[in-house]
């Protein structure tokens, strides 16, 4: 019978299961406001969810076990998954179901398998968004030869896509750089190029090695599919500071030396293989599913179930549900059977048109996907827009460019046009032009800082009958750099920003030519670690300062502000000499606070610099770490007059509580550093003459006995 | 059971005999799996299985022709367990309907103990037979090839390959392959046929009419045979077959008898899809230069399939001799049982 076969198969192929994690969550908000009740997995690309995709890819790379990680509106995709084929019995591969909230990142995604310890063996990392027709069997070869040769060095393959720099499906957010070993595909450098960069660096270290030839190839493109060794998750946990892959990436290779872990790169050659992550991918993909290049994942041939978007609406399923319902005709143009249209209607070319669409008279429809129960009324024009299930049409309209949601209704005579963005259940006319506007109608507007009425729909802006809200950018609370590539969000915009970056690359192929030859000495590690740095200092003062005013205030024992202080230091990588200038600062400025009357300065100060004793006598116990320590002090003096006027009794108590020796104050005396501000390092010098002329004396009186 | 419908749509099958020989195993396992009582719920569930089957690989009609054969072969069976002759199983005479005693349900209702093993003869039979077809295919060559004679082909056909090699065994000639761009498939044969001590000449696709003014033979495969003699062959094949008409040269297609399908060219003419392949344009462009500015917008076909009209095919070799395309018809009805015809 069936299911004995089916076992006897289970236990031979148990040992080389083949299983995979899909991270049906971006953790970002490249597509908000439409994301904000809806997964971008189940984003319908040419009128199947996208998910559907990356999990059918999977299940034709031979993938017997899928781990479903969600985290934003997860009930929505396991509602998908539960009622979609993969649940079913027949069911090519086991999907399993992970929800949490508490993911923040794909690292904590990973921390969370390494805690299930779900894997023994190599397993593939896909993210839920990839549209691919690839056979991995090769990328996972390869990891297998690798891994076969040597247990523990090779982690992981990333799967890369060659695509020329100029191709449509290359964003900003997707620029890298990769210098590999051409022999072993091993990953020697991998850098995310930023906006505005025109030069790329390499370490020199990677043109030294010995062995094979290096190339360093802009022709890549990430998948974001890794094939990965079980002790991936593992180090994402030993690094809790890793968000991203990109982290993850960077990492490995500058720890490379000395953990000995390396990462190679498979490039998928002749299938396609993108990922769908801001609107312009989604157009680019939408646009190559229509052309075929995910072939046999294309409209008419039935991978997935007869899923309808709006849940249950035909759930049941006979036999005849494989059956295809979309035909193909000329010019890439897919209907489904039950789709209508109007007379003198043109369906011009690359048109998929949904289950149970009506398309009125004298329309015309080019470049665009219509979703399931769309209903477009008389004499509309839709080109290059997506409209999603059940949006309304009203005469005469004009869609150009758009992306139209779910349940949206478009009244008579608007015009949309230039990348217009209408989130679910809007509505909008009649008789209004909308340019590149993201309109939206959330319930909750917390989120968007906006507090509005709802029943207060600017009129102006959407229309007599409208009712929704323009997205302003402004509002977003979103990084800086997300908020530039919200910008370029798709269409024109996006074009016009690959052809100036096409001009500035041009110039920047041959500028960073120019570096790899005189082989540039500064690392771009170095540059990023100065940065950081500057970063690090910054949190760090912060943190001594706060740790030391409580001190003060709460008069807590030195030795356990040393300790807290130590910890700070670890923990942020800093040398003893900024923590002694750090020191130094923080104990001024408490005092400074604490009184802003001239006269009564010195006295606050006397009282916290004798509070703090210990502290400073533990860490000025040498020669050269008191001599940071005045020059911290002078560094202060020249932006403090304050301070410089009463820096001659500071230098008194710390002499005489022996925090400093003479020698050093002479030392510092006799080499005046270079700080100006309000007064100079001289002035300092002279005002503290009286005290040094002393110091000296006394030592004379010393040599004289 | 269902692993193999996924292998089906992951065109885990190399070629149409591949895939005719492993839907025909497929079959055989599901008569001798699962229980019926009675030849009419057997065929019930050879019925709804083919037509997952069929579904999950629409444009492949093997794999309904070897339904659909499956299906005549346990009529066949039944009605020779009870004593009748073969003929009576096919023929639906107004006679035979007025005088049948029983009616259209309790056909085939009878639970007969030796149809189980006497069916599962029968296919096992049959297996053989589809083994053997090419090798019997290859038999005839001595027939159709002359000395001397210059034979022309494109893609490449395993069915054509032992053809030409067998002839080559007794005869000398001379093979032109036409490459049959995208695939270049006519590559493969033509370092066969070379390893073969046949002296063999490749040409491009657009060749075709150049050369075929010194062909005395076009011999081309075929993926299958539709019911009106037109044949759904590769791409490619329709250029070929024009210009052989037009040079007046024989275009002889060979092909097993599993391939004649019960479908017309109309029948499907409608839908693109299901009698084409419109596979991913990769072959024809790639899509590294696709997506750049300039070419974003053009669009690219990959079509697998070409139909050939039955009027340019002369003849039409299969396991069990030739036939003229016009006859097509009379050897279906042999074949499959007319109740079968829609699964």
């Amino acid at each position: 019978m069936a299911p004995k076969k089916k076992t006897k198969e289970g236990n031979l192929q148990q040992e080389n299961i083949l299983e995979a994690v899909v991270i049906a969550d971006s953790f970002n908000v490249r597509f908000y406001p439409v994301t904000a009740k809806r997964p971008r997995c189940l984003f319908p690309l040419a009128n199947k969810p996208l998910l559907s995709y990356t999990l059918e890819f999977l299940a034709r790379c031979g993938v017997k076990h899928i781990f479903v990680y969600c985290c934003h509106c997860a009930e929505q995709i396991k509602d998908y998954l539960a009622q979609s084929k993969w649940s079913k019995p027949s069911s090519p591969c086991q999907v399993t179901t992970i929800v949490s909230c508490d993911f923040t990142s794909v690292g904590d995604v990973l921390r969370d398998i390494d805690q299930k310890s779900l894997f023994e063996s190599d397993f593939l990392l896909v993210p839920g968004d990839v549209v691919s027709n690839a056979q991995l069997k090769d990328a996972l070869n390869e990891h297998k030869v690798r891994r076969e040769k040597d247990r523990n060095i090779p982690l992981m393959t990333l799967v890369l896509h060659s695509s020329s720099p100029t191709h449509q499906s290359r964003t900003v957010e997707s620029d890298i750089v990769i210098a590999s070993n051409a022999v072993t595909n091993r990953v020697l450098h991998y850098h995310k190029i930023a906006d505005n960069e025109r030069k790329v660096q390499f370490p020199l270290g990677i043109f030294q090695s010995k062995e094979g030839r290096i190339e360093i190839r802009y022709d890549l493109s990430d998948t974001g599919i890794w094939v990965c060794s079980p002790q991936v998750p593992q180090l994402f946990t030993d690094n809790f500071d890793y968000q991203t892959q990109l982290d993850f990436i960077k990492g490995i290779l500058i720890n490379e030396e000395f953990l000995g872990n390396q990462i190679h790169m498979h490039v998928v050659q002749e299938h396609y293989c993108s990922r769908v992550y801001n609107f312009h991918t989604y157009d680019v993909v939408s646009h190559d599913v229509i052309f075929r290049w995910t072939y046999p994942f294309v409209p008419e041939i039935h991978f997935d179930d007869d899923y309808s978007m709006h849940h249950g609406a035909n759930g049941s399923l006979s036999t005849i549900g494989y059956t295809s319902s979309y035909s193909l005709l000329r010019h890439n143009v897919y209907l489904h059977n039950t789709c209508l249209l109007g007379q003198n209607s043109i369906v011009q070319d690359n048109v998929v048109i949904g289950n149970g669409s009506k398309i009125g008279n004298r329309c015309y429809i080019s470049n665009s996907v219509i979703g399931d129960g769309c209903c477009i009324e008389d004499d509309c024009i839709i080109e290059n827009s997506y409209l999603w299930s059940n949006v309304t049409v009203k005469s005469k309209s004009k869609i150009h460019s758009s992306f139209v949601c779910d349940d949206v209704s478009i009244h008579e005579g608007v015009v949309l046009s230039a990348g217009c963005i209408l989130c679910d259940k809007v509505l909008v006319g009649p008789s209004i032009e909308l340019e590149s506007k993201i309109i939206h109608k959330n319930g909750d507007d917390k989120t968007m800082g906006i507090v509005a009425d709802k029943q207060s729909f600017d009129t102006s802006l959407v229309g007599e009958n409208g009712e929704g809200y323009i997205w302003r950018k402004d509002v977003d609370v979103e990084a800086d750099n997300d908020r530039a590539l919200s910008k370029a969000l798709w269409g024109l915009s996006l074009h016009d920003h690959n052809k100036q970056k096409l001009t500035a690359d041009s110039s920047e192929e041959s500028n960073s030519e120019n570096d790899i030859s005189s082989a540039g000495e500064e690392s771009d590690f170095q540059e990023e670690s100065e940065e950081d740095a500057f970063d690090d200092l910054s949190n760090f003062e912060k943190e001594v300062k706060e740790s030391l005013q409580r001190g003060y205030e709460e008069k807590v024992q030195c030795d356990n502000l040393v300790l807290e202080v130590n910890s700070s230091k670890y923990a942020y990588n800093m040398s003893m000499r900024d923590v002694i200038q750090t020191i130094a600062k923080s104990l001024l400025e408490i005092a400074a606070a604490q009184s802003m009357d001239a006269t009564s300065y010195f006295a606050t100060l006397k009282e916290v610099l004798l509070h703090f004793l210990p502290l400073l006598c533990n860490y000025n116990k040498t020669a050269s770490s008191q001599l940071d320590y005045l020059y911290a002090l002078e560094e202060y003096a020249v932006s403090h007059v304050n301070f410089a006027n009463s820096l001659i009794k500071v230098f008194m108590l710390l002499y005489e509580e022996d925090v400093l020796s003479e020698e050093v104050i002479l030392h510092w005396n006799s080499k005046p550093g270079n700080y100006k501000d309000v007064i100079t390092s001289q002035e300092i010098r002279r005002k503290v003459e009286k005290f040094i002329q002393w110091l000296v004396e006394a030592e004379e009186e010393d040599s004289d006995e | 059971m269902d692993q193999f419908i996924l292998d089906l749509k992951q065109e885990k099958f190399n070629g149409s005999y591949d895939l005719a020989y492993k839907v025909i195993n497929h079959l055989r396992k599901l008569i001798s799996q699962t229980r019926w009582a009675h030849a009419k719920e057997l065929m019930g569930v050879i019925r709804k299985e083919g037509k997952q089957l069929v579904a999950a690989q629409p444009s492949e009609y093997v794999i309904g022709n070897m339904v659909r054969r499956v299906l005549k072969i346990v009529r066949e069976e039944y009605v020779r367990l009870l004593g009748k002759s073969e003929e009576f199983a096919n023929t639906e005479s107004l006679h035979k309907m007025l005088t049948s005693a029983e009616t259209e349900d309790e056909k085939y209702m009878k639970s007969l103990k030796e149809l189980k093993t006497t069916v599962m003869e029968a296919v096992s039979e049959y297996i053989d037979e589809m083994d053997a077809s090419i090798h019997n295919i290859a038999a005839q060559a001595i027939e159709h090839i002359h000395s001397n004679e210059v034979i022309l082909t494109i893609g490449k056909s395993r069915t054509v390959e032992a053809f030409l090699k067998q002839a080559a065994k007794k005869r000398k000639f001379h093979v032109i392959v036409v490459e049959g761009a995208p695939l270049y498939h006519g590559h493969e044969l033509a370092a066969s046929l070379a390893a073969h001590n046949i002296e063999t000449t490749i040409i491009t696709d657009s060749a075709v009419f150049a050369m075929m003014s010194r062909v005395n033979k076009v011999i081309i495969g075929t993926h299958s045979v539709l019911a009106n003699g037109g044949l759904k062959a590769v791409s490619g094949a329709h250029i070929v077959a024009q210009a052989a008409y037009q040079h007046a040269v024989p275009l002889i297609v060979l092909g097993a008898m599993f391939k004649l399908c019960l479908l017309h060219y109309s029948d499907i003419g409608g839908s693109e899809a299901t009698f084409n392949r419109l596979a991913s344009p990769h072959r024809v462009l790639d899509y590294y230069k696709a997506g750049s500015q300039d070419l974003c917008n053009v669009q690219v076909y990959c079509p697998t399939f070409d139909y050939v009209p039955p009027e340019l095919v002369t003849l039409f070799i299969s396991n069990i001799g030739g036939n003229a395309p016009s006859y097509m018809y009379r050897l279906l009805s042999e074949m499959y049982h007319p109740n079968d015809h829609e699964l």
